[in-house]
């Protein structure tokens, strides 16, 4: 007599490890392009007044005393 | 006690924009000395001109006049009070010079006849006061009047201002003419007459010019041009420039004062430090700026080196400075 194998089911658990991915960031940093804030000064002119008196000639009253 | 200038001008850097003013020009056919006098024309607006000067509740003054018109008014001069009020010297039809105090009202007349087109000079001594006030005249050194009693006509205590004002009555008129005015403390002014010099040469120079082959040629225009000039966007960048000389024949010099005409691009704290060497000796202004081109003026009334009594030799020698302070 022949024999018959029969398998109705079947399941097999797994266990298995979870890969755990870490991410790290150590440092930042950012360049930041601006422009030189550059500062302009002028000069269009310059005089010197020269104050003076005639000598020998002094209207108005005489100086006085000790001028 | 001898004259201290507080302020003088013989409109001889033909700049006058320095000043607050209508209906004037800086004139170069009538003036009593050097290359130009000033005009109180009313042209298109009552003509006036004002100096501005550190308060004084006593002062003394002096300059040169020539009235070209006999009509009354054509040549008044407003001593302000820092309330407002005013002590005014005004010149009649018959060419002599009267007080009034606050309004038009004469209090003191004058002696001494002026004649039309004739300069003349006029000197005055002021001091305000309820009761011991003063105001005394001096014309070509003859008294002219001398006014004693209550000059304070209102809270005021010092005279801030002077105002040169043509008030006759239509545009269009004859104009006055001053020339050499000063201002100051201590005694009576004298004949006094202003010159100027101007740069004439680079000693050591950092700043940039726009044009020409030397920085004094950027600066030394009279009037004053702003097509070319210096400039530097470097801090401590010093130029010092040579400077013409002096004709001193026939005078002693009593005073300088330095007019320097210069602004920033930006508004912020930069400052320029403007003044004179002397012997090796500097004396400098460190002074903020605007935006716009302005004038700004410091006066020297001794040497830089040793506070010594200026001389020729020492004004020969004299070296303008200029250097930038940016931040």
């Amino acid at each position: 007599m022949a024999s018959v194998e029969k398998v109705f089911s079947s399941s097999a658990e797994i266990l298995y490890s979870v890969a755990v991915h870490t991410e790290k960031v150590y440092s930042a940093n950012a360049e930041v392009l601006r422009t030189t804030d550059v500062h302009t000064e002028y000069v269009y002119g310059a005089v010197v007044n020269v104050l003076s008196e005639v000598n020998q000639r002094r209207l108005g009253p005489p100086l006085q005393e000790g001028g | 006690m001898a004259f201290v200038p507080l302020f003088f001008t013989g409109f001889e850097d033909a700049n006058i924009d320095r000043y607050t003013h209508a209906g004037c020009l800086i004139v170069s056919g009538t003036k009593h000395s050097g290359d130009y006098g000033l005009q109180v024309y009313n042209y298109a607006a009552l003509g006036s001109l004002t100096f501005s000067f550190t308060g004084q509740n006593e002062l003394y003054f002096g300059t040169w006049i020539n009235s070209s018109d006999d009509s009354d008014n054509i040549c008044n001069i407003y001593f302000y009070l820092n309330d407002g009020t005013y002590l005014k010297i005004m010149q009649n039809s018959s060419h002599k010079l009267n007080l009034a105090i606050n309004n038009s009202t004469v209090v003191a007349s004058g002696a001494v006849q002026t004649y039309k087109n004739s300069w003349f000079n006029l000197q005055g001594h002021i001091i305000v006061n309820d009761t011991t006030g003063l105001v005394e005249t001096f014309v070509d050194g003859l008294s002219n009047f001398s006014y004693s009693g209550d000059t304070k006509p209102g809270t005021g205590t010092m005279i801030t201002s002077i105002k040169l004002v043509n008030e006759y009555g239509s545009l269009g008129a004859a104009g006055d003419y001053y020339d050499d005015f000063v201002v100051g403390t201590g005694d009576w002014p004298g004949d006094l007459r202003v010159e100027v010099i101007v740069p004439n040469g680079d000693s050591s120079v950092q700043w940039t010019r726009s044009a020409g082959a030397t920085d004094a040629s950027c600066l030394d225009e009279i009037p004053n041009s702003d097509t070319d000039y210096i400039s530097t966007t470097g801090t401590g960048k010093r130029d010092i420039l040579n400077l013409s000389n002096w004709n001193s024949v026939g005078k002693t010099p009593l005073a300088l004062s330095l007019t320097v005409r210069m602004n920033r691009d930006t508004a912020n704290a930069d400052t320029i430090k403007y003044g004179l060497t002397s012997n090796g000796t500097e004396s400098t202004v460190n002074q903020a700026l605007s935006v716009t081109p302005l004038y700004y003026t410091t006066l020297f009334n001794s040497d830089p080196d040793a506070a010594k009594a200026w001389t020729p030799a020492a004004i020969d020698a004299l070296q303008l400075v200029l250097e930038s302070v940016i931040a």
